[in-house]
């Protein structure tokens, strides 16, 4: 029967077995897709939940599909760090199906309606599948099922323009994939495994420490993952994708998607390459360290330009990721804890801006920044979540990204690379120009008579909101229980 | 004839003898996938390439008659649910995920073999069906 580490494959296979039903439910009954997602969404959080409780109390969970053993199987494992990523996933996909409910009613056609909910569940699987994954090639199968249903779900509202997106999005994450498929190549060629253990112990037996064909691995693998990650010279895609896409779709993509990648980098330079390599050998570490300081800087600048306001938000991720590789960069155990914990923090605040957003697209349709003007006097709810997840991304206390900006900031300076810390004081200078000038014009300008008919979005836009940004807050103070969670799962990765 | 229409007899009656050999080819290939090359992605186009064969040399609305949207769309899914069912029954019988061995109605070479085969066909007849929906899907005529 089913015992506790089958629950790791659990969380994998309750999305996509939904997910393959889903097309039959909306053949049947298009209002029956939102309720079966919404129901496969919240067993896989239970799970989920169940799973942290485990990991937490009995250290990490191995599982090897076929009973054999590693590196015949293929192994999936989850330690902390991982439970976190797969309950932030399930979280927000949870969100954004329940957000979903009223915001694509009329964009598309009701069949159509069913492909929608299967893709994100279908993302959602991906993403467990590609976090919890131990084994290289499996790693890339799951990047491959969350990235084909992203391109598809970015061109889902069949505009001209969504389409055209889509495919700009295609073209570069395709070139991504390829190149990440080229370094697993070269890694099974020399090493003859896929295991992430394995590879890391060939790799040391074997003496392929200096060989080229392995730093070419490390050179490709990188350069893929960063393009799915959106780093910052390979961003380019992301604002032009957003800014056509459904608005759950953005926080979906922007939350996660981006972080998975990010995530995924990491652990696979930690772990198969070992810190040798990335610091001594081939310095990427300081190469992460000098881009993050750019994009951190640029980000916020090319944000302060835009007049639509999801580019500017997509630009902002392109700031926040940089802070992120900040944490890849001190390479030190705190740098790197403070930046997963502010990749989660990432998560929850850019999809509650995201969601924001979208509460106002679904009552005006309007994305333009000076359209918002006296929009927080008739959506006061709306505007004031907006406002506290703003507040976070620009770090001001007691919200969470205040914690790990200066967490980040504090393992810089601990780190004697104090340039960093006055980059990251910069641009919460800059983060608060471009998001005052918002809450500004949203709440203190434009007159409360003219459009009387404008009125809050409809509860199941308004509470994945609110539950995101109440989320900012608690976690502003709860802070210690992730980041526990982190450092124990970072001591074993940097050894 | 009318000029929209386009018939031939040679065509139409070397494609009626051709399909059943086809089919039984791609059947073949599903059902030997797991001893020699081939299964159920290979299988599954030789079986959307006689539905193919058939809508070219017949009209495309003749073809779409048998494979409509609706049964195309529960043929889709089939494989993937197929191959968790089997995964997930192996799971039931306390071994690990696609763990053949454990399944106890057979030996355990003997289970495995069977399994692979179901799932193998499972995947065939999505393959099939998936192939045949984007021929429709280019051919212009989605309905």
């Amino acid at each position: 029967m089913f015992g506790s580490s089958d629950l790791l494959i659990l969380v994998v296979l309750v999305p996509l077995i939904t997910a393959y039903f889903l097309p039959l439910c909306g053949y049947i009954r298009s209002s029956l897709c939102n309720l079966v997602s919404v129901f496969s969404l919240s067993i896989s959080l239970i799970i989920s939940l169940y799973l942290a409780k485990i990991v937490v109390l009995e250290g990490t969970i191995q599982y090897f599909t076929t009973g054999f053993q590693p590196p015949f199987a293929i192994e999936i494992r989850a330690d902390q760090l991982t439970v976190l990523m797969v309950l932030a996933t399930i979280l927000l996909s949870l969100l954004t199906v329940i957000y979903s409910r009223y915001f694509i009613r009329g964009r598309f056609t009701e069949e159509r309606k069913g492909l929608y909910y299967a893709l994100i569940l279908l993302l959602a699987g991906g993403l467990n599948w590609f976090i919890i994954a131990a084994d290289i090639f499996n790693m890339f199968v799951g990047l491959e099922i969350l990235s084909i249903s992203s391109y598809t779900l970015i061109g889902i509202s069949q505009k001209r323009k969504a389409i055209i997106s889509g495919f700009k999005y295609l073209l570069m994450g395709a070139i991504g994939s390829s190149f990440t498929l080229l370094g697993i190549g070269y890694l099974y060629i020399m090493t003859g495994t896929l295991n992430f253990n394995d590879l890391a112990l060939r790799i040391i037996e074997l003496n392929l420490m200096h060989s080229e064909a392995i730093l070419a691995s490390l050179a490709f693998i990188v350069t893929g993952l960063s393009i799915k990650s959106a780093i910052f010279p390979l961003h380019v895609w992301m604002p032009d994708a957003y800014s056509e896409a459904l608005v759950p779709i953005c926080a979906l993509s922007s939350g996660i998607i981006v972080e998975a990648a990010v995530y995924m980098l990491i652990r696979i330079i930690y772990t198969v390459y070992g810190t040798k390599i990335i610091m001594e050998i081939v310095p990427i570490t300081t190469i992460f360290l000098y881009i993050s300081g750019i994009a951190i800087i640029l980000g916020s600048f090319f944000a302060i330009s835009q007049t639509n306001i999801k580019r500017m938000l997509a630009y902002s991720s392109v700031s926040q990721m940089g802070y992120i590789i900040l944490g890849v960069g001190i390479s030190t155990k705190l740098g790197l804890s403070a930046g997963f914990l502010h990749l989660f923090n990432h998560t929850i605040m850019k999809a509650c801006l995201f969601f924001a957003v979208g509460g106002v697209v679904y009552r005006k349709g309007i994305t333009e920044i000076y359209e918002f003007r006296g929009i927080g006097k008739k959506m006061p709810w709306t505007m004031t979540f907006f406002s506290i997840a703003a507040l976070s991304i620009i770090g001001v206390p007691p919200t969470n990204g205040f914690v790990s900006k200066f967490l980040l900031a504090y393992a810089s300076l601990d780190a004697e690379k104090w340039f960093f810390a006055i980059i990251i004081l910069i641009s919460s200078l800059l983060n608060a120009v471009y998001f005052f000038k918002i809450i500004n014009i949203s709440f203190f300008s434009g007159k409360k008579e003219e459009e009387k008919d404008i009125k809050e979005p409809p509860k199941t836009i308004l509470i994945p909101t609110g539950i995101l940004a109440i989320l900012c807050i608690i976690i502003g103070f709860a802070f210690p229980i992730p980041l526990s969670m982190i450092e124990t799962a970072i001591k074993s990765l940097i050894t | 004839m009318p000029a929209d229409r386009w018939e031939d007899v040679i065509a139409q009656t070397i494609a009626r003898l051709l399909i059943p050999m086809i089919l039984l080819y791609g059947i073949y290939v599903i059902f030997h996938g797991h001893l020699s090359p081939g299964g159920g992605f290979q299988g599954g186009v030789i079986l959307a390439s006689s539905v193919i064969l058939y809508s070219l040399v017949h009209e495309l609305d003749q073809a779409t008659k048998f494979f409509k949207k609706k049964f195309r769309v529960i043929l889709e899914p089939i494989g993937p649910i197929i191959f968790a069912f089997i995964g997930l029954l192996c799971i039931f019988f306390s071994g690990n995920f696609i763990q053949y061995s454990k399944l106890p109605f057979l030996g355990d070479k003997e289970m495995a073999a069977v399994s692979i085969t179901i799932i193998e066909a499972g995947i065939g007849v999505t393959v099939m069906a998936m192939v045949i929906s984007i021929f429709f899907s280019l051919g212009g005529r989605n309905r």
